[in-house]
């Protein structure tokens, strides 16, 4: 296409104004391309305006965080001054190699959903400068047509380059506080000239001296001895921390300098609000200590016990030998050597007389002070004894203590091969899993999925719309997301469809919600759904049963489905019974509800992109869920579900996957600590979930998982034996799907479940072999179900819990992952923890690398994969439009009337009493600005807001998510 | 024009290189892909505006007017990628940009009769899994490339 074709040029007659967005567009294209007399011809007959438009340049060092502080800029101008139009102009380098070039400045640009902002990226296209040749050209473009202000953004510069300043009439320098030896600052030509400098990512080491040392050199400069640190044109800004009070400070200057308004600061400048504290910065290099002390210190406690049982042998054989003087000899060497082994010694016997009593074939054990009387073995059809755990028989004391030390049996420290002593036998680990349509649907999915099973344990997959904290609405690119993928929650009546007919709070029930951006939200749409359904249990039971309305439920009930939980469809609990009575039913709900919710924030940042707060406002919120679980005893529930899952679908290995995990693991230790929790309070609320692909290191991924966590926590926090045991959900790897040869997608999943299940994952979900292309079917999700059903009922090989020990490659696998693990620990520790490797995306840049490897090796056949780039077949069905007419999969798509009904809900829930729903957003974002519990706020919120409208409330006091690239 | 893999072919035009917008669809976190895609248009000689995951149509419509792009390259794998790529469609019409061509991709998530369906509204091209097993991943970017310039 040519964009400079006689038709397109023929649109620009007359004068154009910001408003006219391609006529803009096109201009800025001739400014690029056209030559002199052409683009001034042009500009004669577009020309709306002669007004004097100031042109603010905007450079600095690369990686100083120049985009995130344009568009905090961007977004202060637009609440102070709307209406007014900006232009902003941003120069990348074009590669000399191939002409191409990464225009990028846009990703991280909220402010441009407001078309006030008008922004244009430009190549420096063989400038040999920051700045493209052509921007002075572009800048003529932007004044003619009248913007107000016109910013120029550069590509990252060095010290001696002021370009910016031939095409600006004020400068901006952006720098951090690397820039080596103080002299350095001398050679810098921006701190002469620049009408302010800006130290941003202040919040980093060394920061308070660079600003000084700044300030130091342009008093020099520019002769400033007599002014006032604050009157200098030095700011110091956080451009990464929602409403920073530098980045307020810095656009009053800017603002004064262009006669724009602007608000008053609230904060203080460089007041940094840390999630870490700084003296904690160094945790996962102290936990990599740790473990590795704790390896080494038994190896020597093991070589101990071998010496002193050698000896007793020599002992003995000298005693038999009559050599009586070398007998006492040898007990008096170890005599002094007992001490030291004692307690070792003591571990050993315990262990020996637990594979005595697991011999016998009846065991009885105590969780929570409940006795639990086990059979320790089964019977084969040949009438064989299988133990359920099999424990070694070693004679040698040191390998036994390696072995007790390393691995010990199921259910004992450290838990390395499963954190309970034997499996349940009535509860099966799998978890039914729905989500499409309306709430409606995935409820009857949930009770057919239920039907004739003891345990209800039930996952619920969310449509994208409800995962990005959206209300549904009829714009076409929401629409066709409503229902789709899963299921759609915009309301707390929602929830309560879509959980009804299950008791929330019977001890047999448990829910699962894939949900992370907007999880305070759901969460509290969940909770308050269980509170509602013990409201209307108590009427009934006084007599006093509360009639359904009847939007209550669209549609028939299914079978099993008894109305429970939808007689408060429409109506609040707590306007249907006294104050009194709501209280001690709410707090007897919250302290029996049982489940998961997923609300891992650090994962989403780092892979799975569904982030919609800023990040430090998404972190305060999990720690206000978390207290309030702790405030409100809440007990049953996992207040996050830290994900692998996601890490590794986005293309990680799974030594990454693990590793970056338990990292974001450890940060929420970390963080829930400096918040004053006690460890013992809140780490039996912490639950992970791994993927489990094919790769050979997933054959140990949750011993490994297991066995730091453990050390970890006793040894380094001196956390109790609950907030020991780690515990995971394995769904197998939806990446390792694929849609050339679908069937054969259930023979992976098989081999991936038969892993979890020998490793004791605590709970399992196997993925349909049609989730390549599409929701699942019934059809295919219970041959996903006869997968486990299989792998646990019918295999002998997992008759035995603990397959995988005394495995000599298992032994040097989980050896191998765990250092590899430490490394990984040691890696991000030196780029100052999650958090600050986040910040220079380092998590992401080893997903996407490896992600890369993976399809590189795919692509060149290295890695085969059966069906695809392998054995393929030849008659197979091609997936593109050539076989439109053939298709014939059953696909799962939410109907244009289930829709319509979902929008219809919202739309009566956003309009029902608005007065009382401003009210409460407004409560609620009173709450956050003063720092406040904003769940136990967001409790009292959702019964009169949306999802939509709560998710925007919280946007204007905790900030966006910045996107990276 | 479209070069074999592997070989190096630039392409460029009258305004020079060509403009191509790259994101991933709205409320749809799946960058992987896109960000793959994103490398390989770039070094074949294109400016690259990228715009990340979770683009509304608006969004990505915006750019592309103001940016002056010759063409927008888009992922979906959320599902309700007809109504997202015609609404895209439909805006730029709107807006007086016929000229700008849609191409997109979504794995196993877009189905033959679906492809056929958003080919028939006016998107240039939706690659599927066939295509990039046939094609190469540097055969779809020429093939893009080509058909953008």
């Amino acid at each position: 296409m040519d964009l400079i074709s006689k038709e397109r040029l023929a649109t620009l007659d007359g004068p154009v104004t910001p408003e006219d967005m391609a006529k803009v567009g096109l201009l800025l294209t001739l400014s690029e391309s056209a030559d002199e007399a052409t683009l001034k011809g042009y500009l004669e007959t577009c020309r709306s305006s002669n007004n004097e438009v100031p042109v603010i340049g905007f450079t600095g060092t690369g990686g100083a965080g120049k985009s995130s502080l344009l568009d905090e800029l961007m977004l202060r101008i637009q609440r102070d001054n709307p209406g007014k139009k900006v232009c902003l102009l941003c120069v990348d380098p074009t590669r000399k190699r191939t002409g191409g070039a990464l225009l990028g400045d846009r990703i991280r640009m909220n402010s441009l959903s407001n078309n006030d902002l008008y922004m244009r990226s430009l190549a420096s296209r063989g400038s040999g400068s920051e700045i493209s040749a052509n921007l002075d050209r572009a800048i003529e473009v932007a004044k003619a047509v009248g913007f107000d202000l016109i910013f120029c953004e550069t590509s990252g510069i060095g010290q001696g380059s002021d370009a910016i300043t031939t095409v600006a009439d004020h400068s901006l320098y952006v720098m951090t506080a690397e820039f080596g030896a103080h002299t350095q600052l001398e050679k810098i030509e921006m701190l002469d000239v620049a009408d302010v400098v800006v130290l941003n990512k202040y919040e980093k080491r060394g920061s308070e001296d660079a600003l000084r040392a700044i300030r130091k050199q342009v008093r020099r400069n520019r002769n400033l001895f007599e002014i006032a640190d604050e009157e200098l044109p030095v700011v110091a800004t956080i451009a990464s921390q929602f409403a920073d009070g530098g980045v307020d400070r810095l656009w009053q200057k800017v603002a004064a300098l262009v006669g724009f308004e602007a608000t008053k600061p609230m904060d203080e400048m460089g007041h940094r609000k840390g999630v870490i504290p700084a003296e904690r910065i160094h945790y996962l290099s102290e936990i990599a200590a740790t473990v590795r002390d704790y390896h080494n210190a038994n190896e020597e406690i093991a070589q101990q016990l071998r010496l002193c049982q050698h000896l007793e042998t020599a002992a003995n054989h000298a005693q038999e030998r009559g050599a009586k003087n070398v007998a006492d000899d040898l007990h008096a060497q170890i005599d002094e050597m007992l001490e030291s082994v004692n307690e070792a010694r003591e571990g050993l016997a315990a262990f020996r007389d637990l594979a005595e009593e697991y011999a016998t074939g009846e065991y009885t054990y105590h969780v929570r002070g409940k006795a639990f009387k086990v059979q320790t073995t089964t019977e084969s059809l040949a009438h064989s004894a299988i133990p359920r755990v099999a424990l070694p028989t070693f004679a040698d004391d040191g390998e036994l203590h390696l072995f007790v030390t390393k691995e010990n049996a199921p259910g004992h420290f450290p838990y390395t091969a499963g954190v309970f002593p034997f499996k349940r036998t009535d509860e099966l680990s799998a978890r039914m899993f729905a989500g499409e349509g309306e709430p409606e649907r995935t409820n009857r999915r949930f009770h057919l999925l239920s039907q004739g099973q003891d345990y209800v344990r039930l996952s619920t997959a969310f449509d994208s719309v409800t995962l990005y904290g959206r209300d549904p609405a009829r714009r076409p690119d929401i629409w066709g997301k409503v229902g789709n993928s899963g299921v759609s929650i915009a309301t707390t009546d929602d929830a309560k469809r879509l959980y009804s007919g299950f008791d929330l709070c019977n001890a047999n029930t448990s829910v699962s919600m894939t949900i992370n951006g907007p999880a305070p939200i759901i969460l509290a749409f969940f909770l308050n759904a269980a509170i509602d359904q013990q409201i209307e249990a108590y009427l009934e039971e006084q007599g006093k049963p509360v009639k359904l309305l009847e939007s209550a439920y669209r549609g028939d009930l299914p079978e099993g489905h008894n109305s429970f939980g939808l007689a408060t469809v429409g109506r609040r609990g707590d306007e249907l019974v006294d104050a009194k009575t709501y209280e001690e039913i709410k707090a007897r709900t919250l302290q029996t509800v049982r489940g998961t919710v997923q609300a891992d924030i650090l994962k989403e940042d780092q892979a799975q992109n569904t982030c919609i707060f800023s990040t430090p406002f998404a972190l305060k919120l999990m720690g206000d869920v978390q207290q309030y679980y702790i405030d409100h005893g809440v007990r049953n529930h996992y207040s996050v579900s830290i994900s692998g899952y996601h890490i590794a679908e986005a293309g990680a290995n799974p030594i990454t996957q693990l590793a970056l995990t338990l990292a974001n693991g450890f940060t929420y230790v970390e963080y829930y600590r400096s918040r004053g929790m006690d460890i013992n309070k809140f780490a039996p609320n912490l639950s992970f979930f791994f993927s489990n692909g094919l790769d050979p290191e997933y054959t140990v991924i949750g011993r490994v998982a297991r066995r730091i966590w453990a050390i970890t926590m006793r040894d380094m926090y001196g956390a109790d034996e609950r907030s020991q045991k780690l515990k995971y959900h394995i769904q197998t790897s939806g990446r390792s799907l694929h849609a050339q040869e679908i069937d054969f997608n259930d023979i992976r999943t098989t081999l991936q479940a038969l892993l979890a299940i020998q490793d004791n994952a605590n709970s399992l979900h196997t993925n349909a072999y049609d989730e390549a292309i599409t929701t699942p079917t019934e059809e295919s999700v219970r041959r996903a179900l006869a997968i486990q059903l299989i792998v646990n009922k019918e295999s002998g090989w997992t008759k035995t819990e603990n397959p995988l020990q005394g495995s000599f490659i298992v032994d040097e696998l989980t050896d191998m992952v765990e250092e590899a693990v430490l490394q990984e620990f040691e890696a991000i520790s030196r780029r100052g923890g999650v958090l600050g490797a986040m910040e220079t995306m380092y998590q992401r840049g080893k997903i996407q690398d490896e992600s890369m490897y993976y399809e590189h090796l795919k692509h060149d056949g290295t890695l085969p994969i059966v069906g695809v780039n392998t054995f393929q077949n030849p008659n197979a069905q091609v997936f593109d439009e050539s076989a439109a007419d053939d298709f014939e999969m059953e696909l799962a798509r939410a109907t244009p009337e289930e829709k319509e009904a979902c929008l219809e809900r919202v739309t009566d829930r956003q309009t029902a009493d608005s007065d009382a729903t401003q009210a409460a957003l407004m409560q609620l974002q009173e709450v956050a600005r003063k720092s406040g519990n904003v769940f136990e706020e967001l409790m009292e919120t959702v019964k009169v807001a949306s999802l939509g409208q709560i998710t925007d409330a919280l946007f204007n006091v905790g900030g966006q998510y910045r996107r990276n690239m | 024009m479209a070069g074999e893999a592997g070989e190096e072919v630039v392409f460029s035009t009258s305004a020079g290189p060509v403009r191509v917008i790259t994101a991933a669809s709205l409320f749809d976190g799946h960058d992987a892909a896109i960000n793959v895609m994103r490398r390989l248009i770039q070094s074949s000689g294109a400016e690259v505006i990228h715009l990340g995951h979770d683009q509304s149509a608006k969004a990505v419509v915006d750019c592309a007017i103001q940016e002056d792009a010759h063409a927008v390259a888009l992922t979906s794998y959320q599902g309700g990628h007809v109504e997202y790529f015609t609404y895209i469609r439909e805006l730029l019409d709107e807006a007086g940009c016929e000229h700008v061509r849609i191409f997109g991709g979504g794995g196993g998530t877009i189905t033959p009769p679906e492809i056929r369906t958003l080919h028939q509204s006016g998107i240039s091209k939706i690659y599927s899994p066939d295509d990039g097993r046939t094609m190469g991943l540097m055969g779809m970017i020429h093939d893009l490339m080509a058909q953008g310039q």
